[in-house]
Parts: C-alpha cells; structure tokens; sequence
C-alpha cells in the first residue's frame, strides 16, 4: 500500500467493508459478458489481419523481384551468335548437342558393324570415347567441310569393305586436323579408336 | 539446463495484461476482469446515484466502453485507473444530463453549498430501505447527502484502490485537493455515524 493509501479513517473504512454487500444484478452481469464475447467473436483479431497486411507488398515485391532476375538469367543463357569451330561450348549444351549428335548418327549410321568390332574396344577406349563425345558438338562435327568429306569418304570405305583405305583416310584426317578423332561421329569414333596413330 | 517457468495462475496475471489479452480476442480474459472489478466498480456507481436502476444503467455503460474501446486501450496507467476514469467521466455526464452539472462545479468545501438534489427522491427510498440494512441505508443517505466532489473522491479513495494522486490524475486536481476533499467527506460521514467515536 503506498503512503498515501493509508485508511484516513480505520472506523469508517470497517464500516464500510462490512456494508459493502452490493453486486451487480445478475442480468446486468449476464448482458455485460454476452457483449464482451460477442465483441470479440464478431470481429476479426486485430492482430491476425496485420501480419497479412504487412506481408501483402512484401510478397508482391518478392514475386516481381523472382520474376526479374528469371527473365535477366533466361536473357543470359540465350545464344548471342554461333560459337567457333574449334571453341568448346559449355558442358550443359554439350551434353544435349551430344544426345543430338547420336540420334542423328545413328539414323545415317550403316548397319550395326560386327559384334566383335563392337566389343573390341577396351573399357579405357570406351570411357575416353564417352568422354570425347561429351566435348563434341554438332557444330565442330558440320561446320568444318574437311571433316566432313574424311567422314563420308571413311564411312563409304567401311561400308564397301574397303577397311585399308578407311584407315587411310583417318590417317590423312589425322594429319589435316589435330583433334580429327574428337570431331568424328560416335559411330566412327569407336571405330577410330581402335586404329593406331 | 533451464526450469520450465509454470503457467501464470488467473491471480497472477495483471489486469493489464487481461485487458491486452481481451483486445487480442481472449473473451476468457474479460470475465477475470470482470470478476475483479464488478463490485467496486458497481458500489462506486450505485453510492452516487442512489438509484439502483440508474446505477445499472451507468455501470452497464461503462463496460460496455470498455468493450468498445478495447482495441485502444494502452497499458500507460493502472487498468483500474483507467476504469475509474471511464466510470467517473459517466457520472459527470450523467449529472450533466440530469441537470446537475452545476453542482459539479460547486464549491464543495462550502457547507452553504451543500447539495441535497442527488439524494434520491423520496418515492425511492422506501425501496432502497426495505432491501439494505438500517447501517447500509444510513450510510447511502449519508453518502448521498455529501457534496458530488467529496462524495467522488471519497468513493474512488475507497473503492478503486487508487492513491490519492492517482485520484487527483483523474479527477483534474492535485493530490492535496483530494485528500481535502476525502477527510471532508469523512467528517460529515462521521457526523451521521455518532457511535464510531471521535477520529484521531
């Protein structure tokens, strides 16, 4: 109790203790605490509507904001022009030009080549010929004309037979281009790797 | 590693904290704060009207304030304080509307200004009598005869649980004009109250 809520009268303050009885009717209780809930039930929580009306521009802004930096990533990506000859391209489009690459050498591909020349490649020559084919790109195999007149002239000897004069012409192939076993299709590539240098 | 703190008992939590709790949408809340301040709040109320239907009335009103003014509310002051202020501030407007307010302004340390219109009409005493005691009726006639600003803070001084400078807060004055007012009041209570003996 602070000094100055000493009783001014201890007599009089008993007295009226004891007289002090008096309550509120019950109906007066009753409508007091039915419009206390139904205050609170009718209304909506101040404190639920505020965070919704907090995080509504900031949701906005994220969205616009995700919105911008996946159209500058996208623009980033875009080809600006045809890449060199001799120029490697990024893994990501290597590995699809390279699926490319395969589906159409094997639509031009001869008949399957015997099951031995098939299997004769080692593991070593198959992993080093996988990993070729991962850095080729369509674009290195068409765009130099002299790697693609050596692949006709070597899939032409092959087909006829003619296996003395196919590794002739991967030799002078070899010769004319440092990275001639890179450049070729996967179906000559395998081929190409069991001839020596 | 750290005790769990255990929950706050009802009698623990503040009423300011209740009354935060009730404009968050905790209708619990209210009913404890109800419960703790009906009683004050309605003597308070019924010891100035001295009608028990007025003070219904007017103690309805102010809860039902409360309720609306809930989302307001700022725990800066005692929540009683600001109860009693809610309640005093209907008073005023009630003796304004009953055409009171005059005396209001009285001044209520003059015994030639002494106010006798908030005593209830005698049509209405024989009711009030009937249901209270001898002492409980003597003691409304008595509270009702005091003058409206001594009658005031003598009822906030005992029954709000407010300082007399809290007092002095709400009702616009100093803390000494309170105290002035309240030992007023408690001398003419005495008077109508002889077998109490002399105050010290």
């Amino acid at each position: 109790m602070t000094p100055d809520r000493e009783p001014l009268d201890p007599a009089l303050g008993a007295m009226l203790r004891e007289n002090s009885a008096e309550t509120p009717p019950a109906h007066v209780d009753a409508a007091i605490m039915r419009a206390a809930h139904r205050a609170v039930v009718s209304a909506p929580r101040a404190h639920s509507r505020r965070p919704w009306r907090l995080w509504l521009p900031l949701a906005a802004a994220a969205t616009v904001t995700a919105v911008v930096i996946g159209l500058q990533s996208v623009e980033r990506q875009a080809p600006e022009g045809a890449p060199a000859a001799n120029v490697p391209l990024k893994a990501s489009t290597e590995q699809s030009a390279t699926r490319s690459d395969e589906s159409n050498a094997a639509a031009d591909a001869p008949p399957p080549q015997s099951p031995a020349a098939a299997t004769s490649a080692p593991p070593a020559a198959e992993s080093a010929r996988q990993s070729d084919a991962a850095r080729v790109t369509k674009a290195q195999v068409s765009q130099d004309p002299r790697v693609k007149e050596a692949i006709e002239r070597i899939r032409a000897f092959r087909r006829d037979g003619r296996e003395t004069e196919a590794v002739a012409a991967l030799a002078q192939l070899r010769a004319t281009v440092s990275d001639a076993d890179v450049r070729l299709p996967p179906d000559l590539r395998a081929w190409a790797s069991t001839v020596p240098r | 590693m750290s005790v769990p703190k255990p929950p706050a008992s009802a009698e623990d939590e503040t009423d300011e904290a209740l009354m935060l709790a009730y404009a968050a949408g905790d209708a619990s809340a209210f009913d404890r704060l109800y419960q703790r301040h009906k009683g004050a709040l309605y003597r308070y109320v019924l010891r100035h009207c001295a009608n028990a239907c007025i003070a219904d009335e007017l103690f309805q009103d102010v809860w039902m304030n409360v309720i609306r003014v809930r989302g307001r509310y700022m725990p800066a002051a005692r929540f009683g304080s600001w109860l009693f202020t809610l309640a005093h501030n209907r008073i005023v407007d009630h003796w304004r509307v009953s055409g009171q307010a005059t005396m209001v302004t009285l001044d209520d340390d003059d015994d030639a200004a002494m106010p006798t219109a908030l005593v209830s009409p005698s049509h209405e005493q024989p009711d009030v009598l009937a249901a209270a005691s001898e002492t409980s009726a003597r003691l409304r006639t008595a509270l009702a005869a005091l003058p409206p600003l001594q009658r005031d803070a003598f009822l906030l001084h005992q029954e709000s649980g407010l300082s007399l400078a809290e007092i002095g807060q709400l009702t616009g004055v100093g803390a000494e004009t309170v105290k002035s007012r309240v030992r007023y009041a408690i001398a003419r209570l005495r008077a109508a109250f002889p077998e109490l003996g002399e105050h010290v």
